[in-house]
């Protein structure tokens, strides 16, 4: 089974809050001083990806838009066991909406040839659009399954195991497919072994520019894009101890409830016993 | 509780900036060792020690190891941690290639250490024992027997033990009574008891590979007449599988105050078949490779251990609100400040702060010329690598074990009483830090190494791999009006080190008790001004860059390297001065008198 997994990398969602910055000249995020790291929910996807791999045989390939320092991503991707990692860099890449980068990812999905499974996390890390995944099932016209958090083989295809909130569900699909994966308890990331991290700063990570994946120019220039980023902002937040009070446990539990009820985070028909 | 995060910003200051450390990717073998490389394998160590092996360190405490009728099992969690360890290589990390180690540089395995006994000194310990057990074999074993123990070390699956210490015979192992006799099938027969064998008997492993000092029939009286065994705890069979059980048994458990979760056994040998490492009669050779091995490890516990309790300790002061700042409030919508605003707050986590980033810094300059010392071409080059590594030895043991003590009791001090409560984890560091200024050689002894074997040797050729870069630095430096505060101070407190060199060498010509006397004194003055040598040029590195990106950072090192200078390198003139008293004021009281 040939899987393809799209990692994107993000400032790392750990860092602390003071760490955080907006350019003022591109009222951007400020990535200079961060460090960066690979979405979370991708790094699930990989997991998902290699278990498939541990049990089926085939490639596993990871894709990632960036700046040359976004090598270091699939340099994670191999040191875990992926077989390739590709890089796509180039000018035209830059600030790209959800359509823009989908439409890169499948230009160069569809050069590495035929592929069973596209995977990615079911939302970027930063973003958090959840978007990419379903719109590259779009441009290569392929089924799309979204949340899922695992995939194991099935008669004549697989099965997808896809979380809801009341419980999950099981479907059976045949490749090619495009899966967007959430965080489980089935799918953490696992740690590399040393040996693969070793080999994997040594393998060349080819890099793919817009005229090697054959990016229609005329589409990519207009419109610009179709999701515009206006501001970025950062929020404060404030936050506030309060007693509970009550001589007993059940006082303290009514006033406690009658506390979330004023706020709205209850409703009015839950009732303190 | 504390939570850990492995200080990999200051750990790649020190390793790329400070050391430059790119250059051992030039010594034979180390090819793969690239900046890149290393930072990569830190960063995945940083997520192995934080999130498998940090999250056990309070209930491995809690729990302790269990002994029952000889077995002994370790807390819950600790199989699992250490198989994910073993199984990521990271055993093998410095080992070699030919064992089916990754032959990484020892620098490298350094940082790793450190964080490991940050995460989880009690865990680290098994590793750790494997570690000095597969060096003294590689170096001294025969090749049958590095053929058959090496790979199952450097893999993990078999752990190893140093076996010295017996009831009456700690310090002066010249008094060990555990003896070897000629088994008749090559192999010899141990008969013995040892005590305070940490990993002696555990459950991580198939295999445990013990080495016993032990005494040859008719051999010289003293450390002239002791040899060193291996003795597996089962028998290796050819193809590398375990093998009927030997004659190697725990009899019991120690009941400890700290590193609850290590498994400190008495051993009892009866009959064990046992192999010779080394020469027969120069088994302390042999186990100084374990025990230089062992030292720098113990060393790096302190500092692993100062960190975990600085960490504790600074992100509390941020947190906890008491009392207003002395010069009125600085968080006046909030009820109180946050108690980091208070001066004597900020001395114990400065102080905390500024012994951790310097030692770190010498530590690593270490792990580095360990790296020289065994792959340089040149034998210049490599003697002269290994004769710093030998006078930095027992300074890096002993001060580093102390002041990690003291940044532990600091840790506590800064949460308060809530320091002293169990689920809180701080108290947990004090009790951890405590054993490190005893194994492997009481950091008194340590204080007789520096003086009494280091500074002699080669008529003060190891003295001369530190004097000279100092001397150097200070020469550099001197006229640069913006190092003055830095350099200065270190010059000041360096012609007091050599004052007190001078005297030492003559007064314990004179008379041994007075070089006695004055050794850890001597010792504290050295690591005292090894520190302000490792501060001054990391404030050089500094001074140019704050006001790029990570100005912060910078800026930082350069606030810290200002309190070393004028808050903690001041002691060095109160050491020089009770060191130059003499042991007269020590001597004179009779012993019938205490």
């Amino acid at each position: 089974m040939n899987i393809v997994v799209c990692i994107k990398q993000i400032v790392d969602p750990e860092a602390p809050d003071r760490t955080f910055a907006i350019d003022p000249v591109t009222s951007r995020q400020d990535r200079n001083r961060l460090s960066l790291v690979a979405s979370p929910f991708d790094l699930n996807a990989c997991e998902v990806a290699l278990r498939l791999r541990d049990g089926l045989g085939g490639q596993l390939t990871a894709l990632t838009i960036g700046p040359p320092e976004a090598t270091q991503v699939l340099r994670q991707a191999l040191g875990l066991g992926f077989g390739a990692g590709v890089l796509l860099n180039d000018p035209s890449f830059h600030d790209a909406d959800p359509f823009k980068t989908a439409y890169v990812l499948s230009r160069a999905i569809r050069k590495l040839g035929p592929i069973d499974l596209i995977l990615t996390g079911c939302e970027s890390g930063d973003m958090a659009g959840a978007a990419v995944g379903p719109l590259i099932a779009e441009e290569l016209a392929i089924g799309c399954i979204t949340y899922a958090s695992r995939i194991s083989a099935a008669r004549n295809g697989l099965e997808i195991h896809r979380t809801l909130s009341h419980g999950y569900e099981l479907l059976h699909a045949s490749p090619p497919l495009v899966v967007t994966v959430i965080s489980d308890h089935a799918n953490g990331p696992r740690l590399p072994k040393l040996r693969d991290l070793l080999a994997s700063a040594k393998q060349p990570i080819p890099v793919w520019t817009a005229l090697d994946i054959g990016i229609d120019v005329e589409r990519f220039a207009v419109p610009p894009m179709k999701v515009k980023e206006c501001t970025v902002v950062v929020t404060t937040r404030e936050r506030a101890c309060a007693w509970i009070v009550g001589e007993t446990v059940q006082e303290q539990a009514r006033d406690l409830v009658r506390r979330l009820r004023d706020r709205h985070i209850l409703g009015s028909e839950t009732r303190p016993s | 509780m504390p939570t850990y995060k492995a200080p990999l910003r200051d750990m790649r200051f020190v390793l790329h900036e400070l050391l430059n450390v790119g250059e051992v990717a030039s010594l034979p073998g180390y090819a793969d060792a690239t900046p890149e490389t290393i930072d990569a394998v830190l960063e995945e160590a940083a997520k192995l020690t934080e999130n498998e092996l940090a999250p056990l360190n309070r209930s491995g405490d809690e729990e302790g190891c269990h002994f029952d009728n000889g077995v002994v099992r370790t807390p819950k969690g600790f199989r699992e941690a250490y198989t994910t360890f073993i199984e990521g290589g990271w055993m093998g990390l410095a080992c070699d290639p030919d064992h089916g180690g990754q032959g990484l540089p020892k620098v490298v395995n350094f940082v790793v250490e450190e964080m490991i006994c940050s995460a989880n000194l009690s865990l680290g310990t098994y590793p750790g024992l494997s570690q000095g057990a597969y060096n003294a074999i590689n170096l001294h074993g025969t090749e049958e027997l590095k053929a058959l123990y090496c790979p199952k070390i450097a893999s993990g699956l078999w752990s190893g033990t140093m076996c010295l210490t017996e009831p009456h015979s700690g310090t002066d192992l010249g008094l060990i009574r555990t003896k070897a006799e000629p088994g008749g099938d090559g192999a010899w027969r141990i008969t013995g008891n040892k005590i305070f064998i940490s990993a002696g008997e555990h459950d991580l492993t198939e295999n445990i590979v013990h080495l016993v000092l032990a005494r040859l029939p008719g051999a010289p009286e003293g450390t002239r007449g002791i040899s060193l065994f291996l003795v597996p705890k089962f028998l290796a069979k050819e193809d590398g599988t375990v093998g009927p059980r030997n004659g190697a048994h725990c009899a019991r458990l120690e009941h400890k105050m700290g590193i609850k979760a290590s498994a400190t056994c008495e051993m009892r040998f009866d009959g064990a078949a046992g192999w010779l490492i080394g020469k027969a009669n120069k088994g302390m050779s042999a186990m100084f490779t374990m025990m230089n091995t062992a030292r720098l490890a113990v060393g790096i516990q302190g500092l692993g251990l100062a960190e975990a309790a600085y960490q504790g300790a600074r992100d509390y002061a941020n947190d906890r609100l008491q009392g207003r700042a002395l010069g009125g409030a600085k968080f006046p919508e909030k009820p109180a400040d946050p108690i980091i605003v208070h001066p004597d707050v900020r001395r114990m986590l400065l102080t905390m702060r500024a012994y951790n980033e310097a030692a770190r810094a010498l530590a690593y300059w270490v792990g580095m010329k360990i790296d020289v010392a065994q792959k340089h071409p040149d034998a210049t080059a490599r003697q002269e690598a290994d004769d710093f590594v030998a006078l930095m030895t027992p300074i890096v043991k002993s001060f580093y074990t102390d002041y990690g003590f003291e940044a532990a009791n600091l840790g506590v001090q800064i949460w308060g009483g809530h320091g002293y409560i169990r689920e809180n984890g701080m108290e947990q560091f004090v009790r951890d830090a405590r054993i490190a200024q005893l194994y492997e050689g009481a950091n008194g002894i340590q204080a007789l190494d520096l003086v009494g074997r280091k500074l002699g040797q080669g008529t003060g050729r190891l003295l001369r791999q530190f004097f000279h870069p100092v001397s150097a630095f200070i020469e550099e430096t001197g006229a640069d009006p913006r190092m003055g505060e830095f350099t200065f101070p270190l010059a000041k407190a360096f012609a007091k080190l050599q004052q007190a060199t001078a005297w030492v060498a003559q007064a314990g010509m004179r008379d041994p008790v007075e070089a006695g006397a004055a050794a850890s004194d001597y010792l504290k003055l050295f690591a005292l001004v090894a520190f302000a040598f490792m501060w001054a040029r990391m404030a050089r590195l500094a001074l140019d860059k704050t006001a790029g990106e990570d100005g912060e950072f910078y800026k930082a090192k350069l606030a810290t390297a200002r309190f070393f200078m004028t808050r903690l390198l001041p002691q060095h003139t109160s050491v020089f001065q009770a060191m130059m008293a003499g042991a007269a004021p020590i001597m004179e009281l009779k012993a019938a008198s205490f």
